[in-house]
Formats: C-alpha cells, structure tokens, sequence
C-alpha cells in the first residue's frame, strides 16, 4: 500500500467517522425538518386513539379510498368541517350502494376537545372518525400543520391527492375549494380503480 | 488500476474502522463523558439563532422560545400577539429564508413587515410579530411559527405561544338536530345562551343563516342582577314551508348595528368575540318530491352532472319550476335517451356550468317547486379552474 493510499484511505475512514458523529449529533441535538407526505409515496402509517379511546390504525382501512382531515380546531378549520359534513350528509359521497368511505379526522386535541369540534360542525360519527393528536405527532409526520389539510389516500394506502401541494397557504383557498377538490380526487381514485379493474379483465388482443 | 486494487483489498478494513468508528460516535451522545471532540465542534457548528427570552418570552432551549398568555377570553383578546427577538449569537451571518406559522389562524411578520427574508450578521437581532386569531378556539392552545434558513428546510429557531381561551358565552347546546321531518311538520327546540357580565349590556341578538329556520324570544321571568351572567332563552323552530333536502344552518348571535356610525375598535372586538358562538342545525326535510344526490360537486374537469327527481309522474316533471340561483350554473331536461348510461326512468335534470363562470368557488343552488307547493333545494358546489 502506497503512503498515498494509505492516507486516502485514512481520511475516508475518518470522514465516514465524521459523517457518522455528525448523523449521532444531529439525532440528538440539531433541528429536524421531517418528510412530508407527498402524492405517490405510501402514507405514512399511524395508530391514534379515537374518540371513544379505541385504537385506530391507518392500516385498517387498507382496501378503501380514506380521505385524512387534519384540523385544529381554528376559524379556518371550523369552515372547512361543516363544508365536508354538508357534503357527508348530502349524499355526494355514497356509491351506487349507498355507502360512503370514512374520514379521517384528526385533530390536534384531546377526545374532549375532538368531540366538542364535531359538534360545533357537524361532523357525524356515521361517517367520521374522529382521532386525536394532541401532542400533533402524526400532524408532523404527515408536514400537515398548517391547517386545514388533507390528505386522500388510496385503497394500496398511498397518498393519491393532497393539498399539502398546492404551497404552505392553505389558508388562502376558501373552504369550498377544499372540500370539491377531495371530492374530485377520492372519485377520480374510485375511477382509476374501476379502469384498472377494466384494463385487467379486457382481453389481451 | 494500482488505486482499484488498493480499494479492493482495504475496502473491508476500512468498512470495519469506519463502522466502529462511527459506532463509537453516534453511541457518544449517551454514555460518553466528556464528549468527543468531533462531536462538539459537529454541536458547535448547528446553525440556530437565539430566541431572547425578554418580556415574558421563556426559552429552556437557546432555539425555542415561549410564551405564555395564560388565561384570557376572547372578548377582551380576540386576537393575540406577541413580539420575540430573534438573535444571530454565531460567529458568521445567518438568513432567514421563511417563516412558518403552524396554523392558518397564525399569521406574521418579520422585523417591520416589509421584508420576507431576513440576514443577521453576527449579534443583530431582529422582530417577529406572531398574530393567533382565537376567536374559535375553547380552552388550552398552543401555536408555532418556525424559522427556516434560505435553503427552505434547515430550522433556525422556533416560537412558541401558549394561552387558555375561555369562552365568554355559554351555550346549552352547540347543534340542533331536527331529524327527519315531513314537509310543512313541525319541530322545535328551546336554546338558552348565557352571557358574561360584560356582553349583557350589548344586547346581541340570534339570528338564523337561513329563512327556514325560526327564532323567537322568551321573555325572562327574572331579570339578571348587575354584574352577573345573563340567561337568554330562545325557541328555535322549523318553518313549514322550509325547503325538502338536508338542512344545514347556522345561528349565531350579532349586536344590533347602530345606524349611520361606523363600528368602534370595542364594537369590532365584541363582533368577533360573539363568532364563538355558533350553534350548528342539521336535519332533513322530507317529501314527495327527492332528489338524488342531495348536493353536487363539480370537480374541475366537470361541465355537466346529472341529478335524478323522484316523486312525480314522468309525465308531469315538465311541470316542475326549476330555477337556479346563479347566471352561471344552468338546468335542462333530459330524456331517458340522453340520460347517462344506468340512469334510471326517472326525471333526469342536468345541471351545466357555464364556461365563463368566474374562477374560484362557485355556490349555488337549484331550487325545484312542485304544481303542489312542495319546494325541493339542491345544493351546488363548483370548483372553476382557469382555463
């Protein structure tokens, strides 16, 4: 081994060091911008209580398309509830059998505080299930804090649509917006389902 | 190629110094006494700014700063704000890129409000104004505003605000809940509204989003003493002719307008304060007449939709007065023929939106009158993308 070598060799050993200190001290001490949630990935997964105290995973509805509410009980939140349970409550969400997938909600509170939101909205526990984030653990795993956010994941539990995309100001969409856009995006994740369905029973010409 | 052989007979060694060496590093943090030099200076080079803990501020971490307002109403403090510095306590020059609230309630400035980035040089400081509109929140809330470098994602610093809203009106119930009720039925309920000392000289009033909704007044049998909370009882009822669909209105409480002055600063704050309370109605009014479904949505793409009536002979739903609330949003007729594929014999109603409907939320409704009386509201909503 040449002394060249050798002292390459002995300065990748210590950055490789370095790197890895410095990976030590980030984990314990230095600021940490999670990984939002992004269309196409796989939502991240979660187990939250429910209202009621029962444990509810994300896993478990595995098989349906899941539109994810992030609210925290603000003004802003409070328009955009009672915009989505007008929508529950009429219907436009049920299929030809009259059913209608589950919301998510979770809400950066406890099951009191969970429960008095839904009230004041609406938001009826024949559709919505209503999960509590107090300490908003999940609401950062999913870069959701700036609210009202949605998130409408797919039967494969990836992130089909979300308008965590559209720029930080959520804020600035009026709650209509929100609401007829995860509409639009769980029919047309109901639809790319349905001509997959197609494309794979069609026969192969 | 005397290089590509070295790597290839020290790559193992070399994995196995680097593993360990790492290792050693990581595992630093927790049992390590003192701490490695590599580790400090990697500690000593993390890019923060300070939060001055100054004027109520409290910061256990040099990059986290607090503030508790404690208690408070949002009549007397609809929205609250505070003031943090941030300071560059580095020995080299650090930009603020972004500042991120936490909630759309939360906004802020930075410095005087003029500039949206911001670089400290070593030992300036600078002014964050963080703004939370509470008016809707009850008890315990805690916000954020972060602030990032000019790459977007590396935190610099984190203020944090805490505070305890307590409501200043009591109400009884937050929704009413009619159910289902025939058209022309009736139902009521009775609401009682409780007001701190401070709103009673004001007087607000219940009002109702909607005409089908009906509020009345109970008068008090005992009149609240000076200084104490007020009972104000109301009989919430549903009109008979209220509209055949889903119910959804709200009622709320305003304070009568003084004619031809404009609002003062303790008007507008008891405005805002009387937001908080809001009582949701829900329920369903039911007919001859139905529709299916009860709300549209347009999504972007959409142009037309189609809405099934059910309740009346196919050959008298040419009978049926359709009018819709907006220019934009427009009605026709069509026959089984036409009809999209698994539509029934049913009336179908197509609803069409206009290409030159304005961008944005388009609201509406469509509002469907039987020979009988009988009145039918659909409600409409239209996501208008620019083209």
């Amino acid at each position: 081994m040449s002394k060249t070598n050798l002292s390459k060799w002995q300065r990748g050993a210590l950055l490789l060091a370095l790197l890895l200190s410095g990976m030590g001290a980030f984990a314990a001490d230095a600021p940490k911008e999670e990984a939002k949630a992004t269309v196409g990935k796989e939502a991240p997964a979660f187990t939250l209580k429910d209202a009621g105290g029962k444990d509810q995973s994300l896993a478990d509805f595995r098989g349906q398309n899941v539109p994810v509410y992030f609210f925290c009980g603000c003004r802003l939140c409070h328009k955009c509830a009672r915009a989505w349970s007008e929508i529950q409550r009429g219907g436009t969400l049920e299929d030809k059998d009259k059913k209608a997938p589950p919301t998510l909600v979770i809400y950066h509170g406890d099951a009191a505080e969970a429960r008095t939101f839904a009230e004041e909205t609406l938001l009826d526990s024949k559709y919505n299930i209503l999960l509590c984030d107090a300490d908003e653990k999940v609401t950062q795993v999913y870069g959701a804090e700036l609210c009202p956010r949605v998130f409408v994941v797919n039967r494969e539990g990836n992130i089909f649509y979300t308008n965590n995309e559209q720029g930080e100001d959520s804020y600035k969409i009026p709650a209509p917006l929100i609401v007829a856009r995860t509409v639009d995006a769980l029919r047309r994740a109901a639809q790319s389902k349905t001509d997959s369905n197609k494309t794979a029973s069609e026969p192969q010409k | 190629m005397q290089k590509t052989k070295n790597i290839s007979r020290n790559g193992p060694r070399l994995a196995v110094i680097g593993v360990l060496g790492g290792a050693f590093f990581v595992s630093a943090p927790i049992w390590a006494a003192p701490q490695s030099p590599t580790l400090q200076l990697a500690q000593a080079e993390a890019v923060v700014l300070t939060v001055v803990a100054r004027d109520g501020v409290t910061s256990e971490q040099t990059s986290v700063g607090k503030w508790d307002v404690g208690a408070i109403d949002s009549l007397s403090m609809p929205k609250v704000e505070k003031d943090f510095i941030l300071r560059n306590d580095a020995k080299a020059a650090i930009t603020i890129g972004r500042l991120q609230p936490t909630c759309g309630c939360t906004s802020v400035l930075l410095g005087e409000g003029t500039d949206t980035t911001k670089t400290l040089a070593p030992g300036e400081e600078v002014k964050v104004r963080m703004s939370v509109d509470v008016s809707r929140f009850h008890g315990p809330i805690h916000k954020a505003v972060r602030a990032y470098a000019a790459d977007g994602a590396t935190l610099l610093a984190t203020m944090e605000l805490d505070a305890n809203i307590q409501d200043p009106i009591t109400l009884s119930t937050r929704q009413v809940d009619f159910g289902r009720v025939n058209f022309g039925g009736e139902a009521s309920f009775p609401l009682d509204i409780t007001l701190s000392p401070r709103l009673v000289a004001s007087a607000p009033q219940l009002v109702s989003s909607t005409p089908d909704i009906l509020i009345t007044p109970v008068e008090a049998k005992t009149k609240a003493a000076e200084g104490q909370p007020a009972v104000q009882r109301y009989n919430v009822a549903l009109s008979k002719t209220a509209a055949i669909g889903p119910l959804n209105a709200t009622l709320s409480l305003v304070a009568p307008p003084k004619a031809g002055t404009a609002p003062t600063e303790d008007e507008k704050r008891l405005a805002d304060s009387l937001q908080t309370a809001t009582i949701a109605v829900m329920g369903e009014v039911v007919g001859k007449l139905s529709i299916a479904p009860r709300m549209v949505v347009f999504g972007k793409e959409q142009t037309t939709q189609q809405v099934t009536i059910s309740g009346v002979a196919a050959k008298e739903f040419k009978k049926l007065k359709v009018v819709s609330s907006s220019p934009f949003l427009k009605t026709r007729w069509i026959t089984a023929k036409n009809a999209a594929p698994g539509a029934t014999t049913a009336p179908v109603l197509e609803l069409i939106v206009d290409p030159k409907a304005p961008v944005g939320a388009l609201e509406a409704n469509i509002t469907i009158t039987a020979p009988g009386g009988e009145r039918l509201v659909l409600p409409v909503l239209v996501d208008v993308s620019a083209k």
